[in-house]
């Protein structure tokens, strides 16, 4: 499958902090999901991609060029910001104006629907809003301007579940399109375990996977063993390990193969989250 | 730009009413010991307080970083401020000039050689206060940086004010009375032209500025 | 169409979604020749990666169970009959392989497995 957007070594440093040598693709049709925890350079990497912020060296491709200066490749972006997107003062009303005079593709019939559908007043000011409506009506102004490509940073942060479902519902319908892609970051990781197709792990500014969301949960396993068993244990087969007080929590990539190889161990499924903690908090081979 | 201009606009119509009134107020209660002429530096001064304001708007709700995002060129978001500042400062002066000549129907104090004066005052005052406003708002951290930029830059712009106009009659040795239109020109002409050069300087930190 | 999917099986996503179309196939719900839901749309409704519907429309598809064109969709095989035949022999070799096991293993013999067997296939009568 061919690549909507493409980042290749990508770098960036700050006094206290170095992004290094990232390198992810996200396929036309899927949504992406950027997980890490806080502070790991999840807003750094989407930053630098919409060129907020200028990377030090790397490739980041969107559309096939490299070029998000180019105003014909911003027309096909939609982006929605953790926390404020908006002047509190202004209405969706005096939004929708706002934007139709800045996108060429702007559908103010999309823009109303999506008000309609969410609930949202087209005549309150945003600061009499709450979170969830302002995440919504973010993303329903992402959406509004015929976007390919759907960048998000922390969308789903401080919602409760029934605005968090909504989000999904129309990151799942944007997708329909099979040209069309998502890119988004997130520390809630229930969120993206239902509906990203690829997950992208970040940690202290780097790269620690990029695999396929059901090679990561279907194909990693945990092993809960004792010490002894433990050290029976292939190093080939460790990915991180973490020693508890009783017990030895282990995470291997071919669940099936330990099931085989270690009959008297208990081999647990994992979640996004299980992953994470091992890869952060265990020991790494 | 069409849609950056309307959303100034949205933006100024809440505080320009309040602006407005204060105005009025500080017009009104100054004019009875000064010239009715005050109105006009004070409204220019006043509405040229909106563009900083909005632009601390911009920063703190996170419009700025948005607005990266937009199919828009780094020309036109520096350019954008620019027509909106040019546009309140137009507004101002015209609404300072209204309210003295009304003001003057009453108390007649006026020369047309005040209101000359008063005009050249206003105007030039708010374009050197934007030379330095405009610019140093992309290089603003937090609020309170912003605040103080703001309050230096009336402060600088008075100087600059004072200043050059002390060149023209020690060193370029005009007469106050005899090249009284000149000099007013000079000024104008000169805040105009630090105003445009000032656009370069705002085009070059919005250039290597991050938005946070 | 329904499908149930559920968080805690130990089965992945998309076999418990495989499982569910063979089964309405095997039982006729499913006719040959039948459309099945867009991928994409299959997971928007289930609230799942298009991924994992991928998957189980792929094995749905090796399994002979549907037929995919490229920009009509999916439908359910014209001759899956047989298919849908050996899929259930499969089934029941794995059954009668478990209890074989455990009969073997509590020493019961092959006779008392067969009359058992007799027992449960005439029941039904």
């Amino acid at each position: 499958m061919q690549a909507i957007m493409q980042i290749e070594n990508l770098s960036k440093h700050y006094d206290n902090f170095d992004l290094e040598d990232v390198s992810f693709s996200i396929p036309y049709g899927s949504i992406m999901g950027l997980i890490g925890a806080n502070g790991a350079g999840k807003s750094t990497i989407i930053k630098t991609i919409l060129g907020i912020a200028h990377k030090d060296s790397g490739y980041i491709q969107i559309f096939g060029r490299d070029d998000i200066e180019d105003n014909a490749i911003k027309e096909k972006i939609g982006v929605v910001f953790d926390g404020s997107n908006f002047h509190p003062a202004m209405t969706p009303k005096q939004i929708n104006k706002v934007l139709a005079d800045i996108y060429t593709n702007w559908q103010e019939d999309v823009f109303y629907t999506y008000l309609k559908k969410l609930s949202l007043p087209e005549k309150k000011k945003i600061e009499d809003f709450s979170r969830g409506m302002k995440m919504k009506l973010a993303i329903a102004s992402a959406l509004s301007h015929q976007p390919e490509l759907l960048i998000l940073d922390e969308p789903t942060g401080g919602l409760d579940p029934i605005v968090r479902d909504e989000i999904l519902d129309m990151f799942l319908d944007f997708i329909q399109d099979e040209r069309h892609a998502i890119l988004v970051s997130s520390h809630i990781l229930r969120d993206l375990e239902k509906v990203a197709d690829y997950i992208t792990f970040i940690h202290n500014g780097r790269l620690l996977f990029s695999k396929t969301k059901d090679e990561l949960i279907y194909d990693y396993g945990l092993i809960r063993c004792t010490k002894e068993q433990f050290s029976s244990i292939e190093r080939d087969d460790i990915i991180a390990c973490r020693r508890q007080e009783y017990s030895c929590d282990v995470l291997t990539a071919d669940k099936a193969a330990a099931q085989r190889k270690y009959t008297d161990c208990v081999i647990d499924n994992v979640t996004i989250d299980d992953i994470m903690l091992m890869y952060i908090k265990g020991e790494r081979q | 730009m069409k849609g950056l201009l309307r959303k100034d606009i949205y933006l100024a119509k809440d505080t320009l009413a309040i602006m407005l009134l204060l105005g009025l107020i500080i017009g009104v209660s100054l004019s009875f010991f000064v010239p009715s002429g005050v109105f006009i530096p004070l409204m220019t001064a006043m509405l040229a307080s909106l563009t900083p304001t909005t632009m601390n708007l911009d920063h703190t709700s996170g419009w700025n970083r948005l607005q990266a995002t937009m199919p828009l060129t780094k020309k036109t978001i520096v350019m954008g401020k620019y027509i909106t500042f040019t546009a309140h400062i137009l507004f101002g002066y015209i609404i300072g000039f209204i309210l003295c000549f009304l003001m003057n129907l009453i108390r007649k104090n006026m020369t047309p050689d005040d209101y000359f004066t008063f005009s050249i005052i206003g105007l030039s005052f708010a374009f050197f206060s934007g030379c330095i406003t405009l610019p140093a708002n992309h290089i603003v951290k937090n609020e309170k940086m912003g605040i103080i930029i703001f309050i230096f830059s009336y402060f600088a712009s008075a100087v600059i004010l004072l200043g050059t106009g002390y060149l023209l009659l020690k060193v370029f040795l005009l007469n106050l009375q005899k090249d009284f239109y000149i000099i007013g020109w000079i000024l104008l002409a000169f805040s105009l032209c630090l105003f445009c050069l000032s656009i370069i300087v705002s085009f070059k930190t919005y250039e290597k500025k991050e938005l946070v | 169409m329904d499908i149930i999917i559920s968080n805690n099986s130990s089965k992945p996503i998309y076999e418990q979604i495989t499982a569910q179309i063979k089964a309405k196939i095997m039982r006729g719900e499913l006719k040959p020749g039948e459309a099945l839901p867009s991928m994409r749309a299959l997971a928007k409704a289930l609230q799942i990666s298009v991924i994992t519907a991928q998957r189980a429309y792929e094995e749905l598809q090796r399994d002979g169970f549907i037929e995919t064109t490229t920009g009509r969709g999916s439908f359910v095989s014209g001759q899956s009959s047989d298919f849908i035949l050996e899929e259930q022999q499969k089934e029941i070799e794995a059954h009668l392989q478990n209890a074989v096991e455990i009969a073997r293993a509590s020493k019961i013999s092959l006779e008392q497995l067969c009359s058992l067997l007799q027992l449960f296939y005439n029941e039904e009568d």
